[in-house]
């Protein structure tokens, strides 16, 4: 990101859409709404570290939606972000069995924005459930398939990157990884569907 | 193992496929595969299925990495200085920082000279003007100059003085003081003390004790100091009791402790 860079709100929306590297919006969005989201949840109860876990959720859903094609652009990034916030803020608090839960203020959002947003949420955290396992599935084969699917790397850059003596020991070693993870993914029907479900949307 | 091998072949076949890197023939091979075998068709879907979870993994933790970046290090967006107890616990630093910053300072330059120089004030002789209309000739002289300021003055006098009264010597030691003549003012103000004895004269006495602690600070001699200081710190019936007040007196304990 290029230090002091300002996008418009159609410009960040183009750059994530794009599917490029996510650093420049992602990073002037966190240097512009930060502090503000920041100052929003801690005058909701809420301390630093709540702050900063909302907003990195809050970019995620958003992210989300752009590169799904569901962010309308009714509304403002800023209003739609603290829209987002408020709503992930809201649901923290329950989970925590506030007691006393305050009002926290509405935004001016529309009613079809504000059921997109929700959705969204629920699909972020259904997702995280899935990203989960992925974290849990060893850092070689994390390090094996990242490579692979993500950065598209060939196998004989894998090999390079890797260490491994030879191309076939990384073919093995992704197919694997594989294995374990199709099968974890239908070991549980329900599983099976929440995945697909994701997929629907994915950026593939 | 043979079923293996060829599962694997399979899977990296569509993994090919996927990738768009087969050529136009394998490519319509693999659809045509697609669409007359269940279990080929099950495996596209299935590594399709694997393939973008783990993009969208990949992904959360690019976007994860930036949080951090962000909120982190050394490009991290700083919070609102403001901020809750996160403000007062930096006010508490800035505070205990300027504190020690100022208490090292303040140890490293401490002497006996630098005390002398912050904390010593000249004697007034005005009360003892007021309280001796009648003075004989030489004292009389003498306390004129010290009011004058003429220590100089002074010290000639009382050179020239036979008598060298209590009330002459402690003057004389005030301006032998003055004049950073601290050795010869320790004399006088030790003449001071005595002779108020034999002379039963003993209005200078305690001031002479709090001057000559001065002199032997002024002198270098801490340790000669520090006796008499501490004395009149401990008497609060001490006539200079309240000129060593206690910041004065930790100082002194400070440069003790300096000294070993």
């Amino acid at each position: 990101m290029n230090a002091g860079q300002r996008y418009t709100d159609h410009e960040i929306i183009r750059l994530i859409e794009s599917g490029n590297s996510l650093e420049p919006p992602v990073g002037f969005l966190y240097s512009e709404h930060f502090e503000n989201l920041t100052h929003f949840i801690r005058k909701n109860s809420g301390n630093r570290q709540d702050a900063e876990d909302v907003f990195q959720e809050t970019i995620m859903v958003f992210v989300d939606m752009v590169q799904r094609g569901k962010f309308r652009g009714e509304s403002s990034i800023k209003t739609f972000l603290y829209a987002i916030a408020r709503n992930l803020w809201l649901n923290a608090m329950k989970k925590r069995d506030r007691m006393f839960v305050r009002d926290i203020e509405q935004l001016n959002v529309s009613d079809g924005e504000a059921e997109d947003l929700q959705a969204a949420i629920i699909r972020n955290e259904s997702k995280r459930k899935v990203l989960e396992f992925i974290g849990q599935l060893g850092e070689t084969c994390r390090k094996i398939l990242i490579h692979y699917y993500y950065d598209n790397l060939s196998m004989k850059e894998i090999c390079e990157r890797m260490h491994y003596e030879s191309e076939q020991v990384v073919r093995n070693q992704k197919y694997k990884c594989m294995k374990k993870l199709t099968e974890w993914i239908e070991s549980d029907p329900s599983r099976g569907i929440l995945v697909k479900e994701l997929l629907l949307y994915g950026t593939d | 193992m043979e079923l293996i091998d060829n599962e694997q072949q399979r899977w990296e076949e569509i993994d090919a496929y996927l990738r768009n890197e087969l050529t136009a023939g394998q490519r319509t091979a693999v659809e045509s595969r697609v669409g007359n075998d269940a279990a080929f068709a099950a495996d596209v879907e299935r590594i399709r299925v694997a393939k973008t979870a783990v993009k969208e993994y990949a992904r959360h933790e690019d976007m994860k990495a930036i949080h951090r970046k962000m909120t982190s290090g050394p490009k991290a967006i700083s919070g609102r200085w403001t901020d809750g107890v996160g403000f007062y616990l930096r006010i508490a630093a800035i505070f205990v920082v300027l504190l020690a910053a100022w208490a090292t300072i303040g140890i490293t330059t401490l002497s006996p000279g630098s005390l002398y120089a912050d904390e010593y004030s000249a004697y007034s002789a005005e009360t003892i003007r007021a309280e001796s209309p009648q003075l004989p000739s030489t004292a009389h002289r003498i306390q004129v100059e010290y009011l004058n300021a003429n220590y100089l003055g002074v010290v000639q006098l009382y050179r020239q003085s036979t008598a060298k009264t209590v009330r002459e010597s402690f003057i004389a030691g005030n301006a032998y003081l003055a004049l950073g003549q601290a050795a010869n003012a320790s004399v006088c103000f030790k003449k001071v003390l005595l002779s108020s004895a034999s002379e039963n004269a003993f209005d200078f006495y305690q001031s002479s004790e709090y001057y000559l602690a001065w002199s032997y600070l002024k002198n270098n001699q801490f340790k000669q100091a520090m006796p008499l200081f501490e004395k009149i710190y401990r008497n609060r019936f001490h006539l200079h009791n309240g000129d060593v007040d206690t910041w004065f007196y930790w100082k002194l304990k400070l440069l003790q402790w300096k000294q070993g």
